[in-house]
């Protein structure tokens, strides 16, 4: 595995998690809308969200069709898509 | 409206194909406890919940549930993947495969397609919340049954992933009928249906 491929495959599990992470805090705050500490819980992992994502979609291609950056090619259809595997 | 990301909620990579593993999980997809059922359900019994918490609870669980069927699906897809007519002889996936190929399709284990009285929306939050709370608590028993019949490491990972998401939903579900009773409380009404018997909105509770 190469250098670069080493680096995606990092970048990516920590995007999963950080979206796991994301995901149940949600579901928490949709019971307790006032618990302050879940609140900044969430702040804390959204800001960590977007940095890794824009990252990601700057150096390995788009993740949402809304970050392709190509002006020649859709690459929204040139990585795989997550059921092959590769994810 | 949704948007899709290109990648799954829990990561799912099926090395060793087993058609016979993948004829039980799929009642996960379309089974009449499964993840298609139980985001339909969800998202259905939104629009008449006449609390703003409680339709947040039933929109991002319904979701969740959506990338559920994702996993699920993927599972099954990896399961059967380049399958030789022989071994699908040999595992007992050639009914399946007579109607769908390797394609996947909502059904239960026993052949039985999804429909959508395997849930149903009551109009009534009380009612449709302790249905959800059910829901939960049958797909857990449902993950629960998979687990004592597999053992390879690579598909009991998101199994697990998906079983502790049951115990978690079944929690905010708890929540949102405690969130519900109070509000009924606070006027000392019982008997009654929130969504329906009086004049009730987002901005009326």
């Amino acid at each position: 595995m190469t250098m670069n491929q080493l680096g995606r495959k990092r970048l990516f599990k920590f995007i999963c998690e950080v979206d796991f992470a994301l995901d149940d805090i949600c579901l928490y705050l949709d019971t307790h809308p006032c618990d302050r500490q879940a609140l900044e819980y969430y702040h804390k992992y959204k800001e960590l969200r977007e940095q890794a994502l824009a990252e990601y979609s700057e150096c390995f291609g788009p993740l949402t069709s809304n970050q392709v950056e190509d002006h020649n090619y859709w690459t929204w259809v040139r990585d795989p898509w997550p059921w092959e595997g590769e994810c | 409206m949704w948007s899709y990301e290109k990648k799954l909620q829990y990561p799912v990579n099926i090395t060793r194909p087993n058609p016979q593993i993948a004829q039980v999980i799929i009642s996960q997809f379309g089974g009449p406890d499964g993840e298609l059922g139980a985001a339909m359900r969800y998202l259905s019994q939104r629009y008449t919940i006449p609390y703003r918490e409680v339709a947040g609870c039933l929109t991002d669980i319904g979701t969740e549930e959506l990338a559920h069927m994702e996993i699920i699906s993927t599972m099954v897809h990896q399961l059967t993947k380049s399958l030789s007519p022989e071994e699908i002889k040999a595992s007992g996936f050639d009914k399946y495969y007579v109607d769908h190929t390797l394609g996947v399709w909502p059904q239960a284990a026993g052949g039985i397609p999804f429909n959508a009285c395997e849930f149903q929306v009551k109009g009534d939050p009380i009612t449709d919340l302790y249905e959800d709370m059910a829901a939960e608590q049958k797909a857990r028993s449902t993950y629960d049954n998979i687990l004592r019949l597999i053992s390879d490491a690579e598909v009991c990972d998101p199994i697990r992933f998906l079983r502790e998401r049951e115990i978690v939903h079944f929690q905010r579900f708890g929540e949102c009928t405690r969130i519900v009773q109070d509000k009924l409380n606070q006027k000392n009404f019982y008997m009654y249906n929130p969504a329906f018997d009086k004049p009730c909105s987002c901005n009326n509770q």
